[in-house]
């Protein structure tokens, strides 16, 4: 209680509520504009962070978080072109609402919806996240070692298209990871005769690299790209009147919230598979089916609720077990580590104040978020809509350069964010997903930690791989892992015979 | 035409093969790891290597239009980094800047539009080089202006 408390006190003062205020227009405007997507925005950020108190750092990039991926809405809307990957649903019903000339409804359903679903995301990673940490507790060298396997196996299948390449990148993130001093018995690994390796590879740094310069790249091939925006006449009384129907669908609201979290909760699947299966789910359970696509606000309901639910969703994994749920949650799992806070069940005993603090501001910055978007949403939409993308790209390109420098004032470290972010490029156009290659980077040490410590335990064993295999947690994580893996080649197959079945008839 | 699956499983294949080749003084605990890690990889890379050449689902080409413009970034990223410890941050971040505003977008070639283009980035860059410098006591690379 004292821990919540003071976690309260440190988020309530005025440089911390005006630091989350800055961070809610920046992220809404980085969200609303199509190219940039949330993972870079708070990557972006985060060298911003570096001096500040933890509780102000991460106060800030959870403000931009939840922001950015509600700021994905504005241009699904009013541009027919989702922000950022997370509200690709919005645009089903969103802009053929915009379109008949009712701009400013689904805009208000959008920022309603989100806010509900970024609140309950949060309560349940208030309610959830402490009993898991107090398991997590339990947890020995091997199950930290199944941890990251299952961590793994299921970014591999979710976060690809192709289940073996999302294996190879999970492999590849692991392999990299190894470079550098070995945790257990400090060989020097890797390092091709370069002293500077011998620290491994500056996780922000790559970071920055793997999810930024991979974008601007991809944003200066496709070149400037003319947006029409929709313009929206605005009605009085229409905030309320929309509001109300937002209300009116409670089961809407809650069931599109529960996917986004347990969505989010999930490694490797965010806001951009939460928000497809949300509004799924909304046409299956609707009445009125049909008419789902043609512009009602069920649809944007269910979008927007999905994905800010998975904000609180995803850092269940990340703050209780040291595994990020989404692609935002590996960059704020590299800003715990900068400000000295190791992710896992640490963070609810040694550092709780600053775990409730930064839980009690994602609070405070989704209610933040209702006034901004309300009163500010569409003039800064329109305000970044009409930045020329000569302004944008330099500036990304500048600012990743400055912050991968800024973490600990070398150029190495910059050298190693650009050959992460032109690998990055390479391999996404070679079909792999970031998200295993970043896992994989992430969960190596605590792989590997695992594995050799469970090794060393087991020695004295009469048959010592069994450690592996016979403690009933670790059993519990086994059965996850094959069905991770197992399950979308059961769904796969199912698929080809239903698509054979259709040619045959 | 230009099979992903396969460059991506003969790429990763050298990319076991570089790691697996720098094992040799590892200790068990060094090695048992990443032995590992790189069997898989090779295991699984030569599985997608097969699945090019069978013919399932072979990996869609890749598309090398626009790679020009890439490569030229790319280019100037790296000499932008090269730079820094010779004319220092501010100067060298103006420069390259103004570089890819030109490779971005024609107009911006313009000498009008090069003069507003270069008086924005200059500010963009010294209020950054202000932040990181003054307020959050980063040392920023000097060079031979600043």
């Amino acid at each position: 209680m004292d821990a919540l408390l003071s976690g309260i006190s440190q988020v309530l003062t005025l440089n911390n509520l005006l630091l989350m205020l800055g961070g809610t227009l920046a992220g809404l405007m980085a969200g609303a504009l199509p190219g940039l997507t949330a993972t870079m925005a708070v990557a972006l950020i985060l060298p911003f962070t570096f001096t500040m108190s933890p509780v102000s750092g991460l106060a800030t990039m959870g403000a931009i978080y939840m922001a950015a991926i509600y700021g994905g809405s504005f241009s699904a809307i009013l541009v027919n072109t989702p922000g950022t990957p997370s509200s690709i649903g919005t645009t089903f019903d969103g802009y053929p609402m915009a379109k008949a000339g009712r701009g400013q409804e689904p805009i208000v359903v959008a920022t309603v919806a989100s806010v509900i679903g970024g609140l309950f995301g949060v309560a349940v990673l208030a309610f959830l996240a402490p009993p898991l940490a107090r398991v997590a507790l339990k947890f020995g060298p091997p199950e930290y070692f199944w941890v990251s396997v299952f961590g793994l196996s299921i970014i591999a299948s979710l976060a690809s298209k192709s289940l073996l390449k999302g294996l190879i990148g999970g492999m590849f993130g692991l392999l990299v990871s190894t470079i550098g001093i070995a945790p257990i018995g400090g060989d020097v690994r890797f390092t091709f005769g370069q002293p500077s390796m011998q620290g491994g590879i500056e996780l922000v740094g790559a970071l920055i690299g793997l999810f930024c310069i991979p974008e601007v790249l991809s944003l200066m091939r496709q070149g400037s790209k003319a947006y029409e925006s929709v313009r929206v006449e605005k009605r009085r009384g229409v905030i309320w009147e929309t509001a109300t129907k937002v209300l009116a669908m409670p089961g809407n609201l809650l069931r599109s919230s529960v996917i986004g979290t347990v969505v989010g909760i999930i490694p490797g699947a965010g806001g951009n598979i939460a928000n497809l299966v949300a509004y799924n789910e909304a046409q299956r359970a609707s009445k009125y089916p049909e008419r789902f696509g043609t512009g009602i606000i069920d649809g944007v309901v269910a979008t927007e609720a999905a994905n800010n639910a998975t904000v609180g969703g995803g850092l269940v994994p990340l703050l209780t077990l040291g595994v990020p749920g989404t692609p935002v949650d590996a960059v704020i799992y590299g800003a715990l580590l900068i400000q000295g806070l190791r992710p896992g069940p640490e963070l609810f005993t040694v550092h709780a104040d600053i775990t409730y603090g930064f839980i009690f501001s994602l609070f405070i910055a989704t209610l933040m978020m209702l006034v901004v978007g309300l009163v500010m949403g569409t003039a800064l939409h329109r305000l970044v809509s009409r930045l020329p993308l000569r302004y944008l790209v330099p500036s990304i390109v500048f600012l990743s350069i400055l912050g991968s420098y800024a973490i600990r004032n070398n150029m190495t470290d910059v050298g190693v964010m650009l050959a992460c972010g032109f690998a990055g490029y390479l391999l996404k156009q070679l079909g792999f997903h970031p998200g295993p290659i970043v896992l994989g980077l992430i969960l190596g040490p605590l792989a590997e930690e695992g594995f050799v410590q469970a090794t060393l335990m087991a020695k004295a064993l009469p048959v010592p791989w069994l450690i592996f295999f016979t403690r009933p947690i670790s059993i519990v994580l086994i059965v996850m892992t094959v069905v991770s893996l197992v399950w979308p080649l059961l769904s796969g197959g199912r698929k080809l015979r239903k698509e054979a079945g259709i040619g045959a008839q | 035409m230009l099979n992903s699956d396969r460059i991506a499983a003969i790429l990763m294949l050298l990319v076991a093969l570089v790691f697996g080749t720098q094992m040799g003084n590892l200790t068990n605990f060094g090695i048992v790891f990443p032995r590992a890690v790189i069997i898989v990889l090779a295991v699984s890379s030569a599985a997608l290597l097969m699945k090019s050449w069978a013919g399932r689902g072979g990996g869609e080409a890749v598309d090398v239009r626009g790679m020009q413009t890439v490569a030229v970034a790319a280019a100037l990223m790296v000499v932008w980094v090269f730079l820094i410890p010779y004319l220092g941050f501010y100067v060298s971040s103006v420069l390259t800047c103004l570089f890819m505003m030109a490779l971005v977008d024609g107009a911006a070639r313009k000498p009008r539009t090069l003069i507003t283009s270069l008086a924005i980035i200059a500010l963009e860059v010294a209020a950054f080089y202000i932040v990181f410098a003054k307020l959050l006591v980063v040392p920023l690379p000097k060079g031979i202006l600043f």
